[in-house]
């Protein structure tokens, strides 16, 4: 038990990352009906732009993570603006299998340019801080403090944004009811891009998180994606604490379900994502509305 | 010359897989993204089969009947859920088999992948070189095409259409909807095991790389530009997969970019269809532009 702990740690790192980008991945939903299958490919090349910046160019932290962020966000613009606002009225199904091919033209871009190898931030010459806590139970070093410090600032900071500020206002109203947002003067459009800006900036931090803990291949989003949508639904379809909760479930199940041994068992940390897997399916079977969803009857996510 | 037959049989081998994953995405309309699954499952219980002796003729039908079964009980868990849940729990799936084909090392081989995989032989005939495996492809392959035509022609196919584009409907004539699906989705899963054997035994290397998600962008750019749901949408997106963009392998780059050069132009290719022409090469000529109907049939 000495290293639950520890456990526990990881996987609120690991779990507020997911956490970051699920809330994306709702605020989308909420909008346009529709499982982005493209928002974990944004936190990868948002993880690739850092990997640019940072380290081919040299630039310094601060800076390269501004510009990653912007451009994540302008990429997340135009892929709204040319391919999902355009196909808004079609089905729920026309737009799924869309994002499944915008995922796969991000991932395939970024394996073009930067070759599938994978990479990390880390250089050999330069020594992680660690810091230890009661003794020696609890290893952290100061990269990780950083991300869950800088996680859930940005998490709060997007509670108070959407429960305060105007724009923030206006996207919780087009998420109620779209049509009704039109009829009180909501600029649906506009708003719809800003959700898309909000979400692939977030996105794109997350990824770089993300890069800073494990490594980047341009395989991770897909991935991401995987766990972002068991998160949501996890958390209940449409709701932005819900999608928050989830990722960090998500993340603390996945770290403690294979680094605890139990009477002599443990999962082998190979089957990682069986865990999230497994707990999908097991949602999606007793519990489809998650852990905050609304109920079927009052079911919005439907088009109407 | 060889060089064609390995090109025709590629090209049966990739009509195989888009048709029988038009039957339940296109025609049915069953958002599944695990047919890669499938077909690594039917090319690895074929292969370890064989080379543990059993017979080539037992090696095949166990290559569909397996991932058949798997994609029955798949389904029984996830086929009522909504596209979005069910892309999901399908493309969770496809992510645990491939999974378990990476990390299973003494059933698998793990990442090594099984090597020496030995020719069809049947009746005593052995398939070994290109010509002669290629007249066995384009055998199989035309029988499974006609049984698929056939089967998607009958009253059976109009009920998964008619499911497709109004479930309530379909479910109001008193059609048990959750049947259908779940036979649609297993005849897909059937053709696509008997391709992964004949690919397994023609290539003659198998390993979990080959059967990633990646692979799964050229099968889904296959059946979209051709047309989803049209049953000629599958020989047009092969034929024009393989004509217009099959030479650009011989463009003089390197090949770390020729592979990703090319899976990039299909996924732009996939997007861009789906964007500009919903219903593809194959709805082009009686292309009716009614929005919200853009899988109207031929």
């Amino acid at each position: 038990m000495d290293i639950l702990p520890q456990l526990l740690i990881n996987g609120l790192i690991s779990g507020s990352t997911i956490a970051l980008i699920a809330v994306g991945l709702s605020l989308i939903f909420g909008v346009l009906k529709f499982m982005n299958f493209a928002h974990g490919e944004i936190a990868m090349l948002g993880a690739y732009f850092y990997y640019y910046f940072f380290i081919t160019l040299g630039w310094p932290v601060l800076p390269s993570m501004a510009i990653t962020v912007a451009l994540c966000a302008f990429v997340g613009f135009l892929f709204n603006r040319f391919i999902f606002w355009p196909l808004r009225k079609e089905s729920q199904w026309t737009l799924l299998i869309v994002s499944v091919g915008v995922g796969m033209l991000i991932k395939n871009s970024v394996q073009l340019v930067a070759s599938g190898s994978t990479r990390t931030y880390s250089q050999a010459n330069e020594p992680s801080v660690v810091h230890h806590f009661f003794g020696d139970a609890l290893i952290i070093t100061s990269n990780q403090i950083l991300i869950i410090v800088s996680a859930f600032v940005l998490m709060l900071g997007l509670f108070f944004f959407l429960k305060y500020s105007k724009l923030g206002k206006s996207i919780r109203a087009l998420s109620d009811n779209m049509s009704l947002a039109g009829v009180v003067g909501i600029d649906i459009r506009r708003s719809v891009d800003w959700i898309f800006v909000l979400s692939s900036a977030i996105a794109g931090f997350a990824g770089i998180l993300i890069a800073y803990e494990e490594s980047l291949t341009p395989n991770m989003g897909q991935h991401l994606s995987i766990l972002a949508f068991v998160a949501v639904i996890l958390g209940g379809l449409g709701s932005i604490p819900g999608a928050l909760v989830g990722g960090l479930l998500i993340g603390l199940l996945q770290d403690v379900g294979t680094g605890l041994t139990i009477g002599g068992y443990s999962i082998p940390s190979s089957y990682k994502s069986l865990i999230a897997f497994s707990v999908l399916i097991l949602f999606l079977l007793f519990r489809p509305r998650g852990l905050f969803g609304i109920s079927l009857e009052e079911d919005k996510s439907q088009k109407e | 010359m060889n060089y064609f037959y390995h090109l025709a049989t590629l090209m049966c081998l990739y009509l195989l897989l888009a048709q029988s994953m038009n039957m339940y995405l296109g025609f049915t309309g069953i958002l599944a993204l695990c047919h890669i699954a499938f077909y690594g499952i039917g090319a690895y219980a074929s292969a370890l089969l064989v080379m543990h002796g059993a017979p080539f003729e037992l090696a095949f039908l166990a290559a569909g009947i397996l991932p058949a079964l798997l994609s029955i009980l798949l389904g029984l868990t996830s086929i009522r859920l909504k596209a979005d849940y069910l892309g999901i729990a399908t493309l969770g799936f496809a992510q645990i088999v491939s999974s378990i084909l990476q990390n299973w090392d003494s059933l698998t081989r793990g990442a090594l992948g099984l090597a020496g995989i030995p020719k069809p032989e049947i009746f005593g005939v052995t398939f070994a070189d290109k010509a002669s495996f290629f007249y066995l492809t384009a055998g199989i392959t035309a029988v499974l095409m006609f049984v698929m035509y056939r089967i998607l022609k009958s009253p059976f196919g109009r009920v998964l259409e008619t499911i497709r584009d109004d479930e309530v409907a379909a479910m109001s004539l008193g059609k048990n909807t959750v049947a259908y699906k779940l036979t649609a989705f297993g005849i897909g899963a059937l053709v696509a095991g008997f391709a992964g054997s004949l690919f397994a035994h023609f290539i003659t290397f198998i390993d979990p790389a080959s059967f990633v998600i990646n692979d799964l962008s050229l099968i889904l750019v296959i059946t979209v530009l051709g047309g989803l749901g049209t049953f000629r949408g599958p020989f047009l997106g092969v034929l024009a997969i393989m004509v217009f963009f099959e030479p650009l392998r011989f463009l003089p780059l390197p090949a770390e970019y020729l592979g990703p050069l090319r899976l990039w132009i299909y996924s732009l290719l996939f997007v861009l269809t789906l964007r500009f022409v919903p219903s593809g090469l194959g709805g082009l000529w009686k292309h009716r532009s009614r929005r919200g109907q853009q899988f109207t049939r031929y």
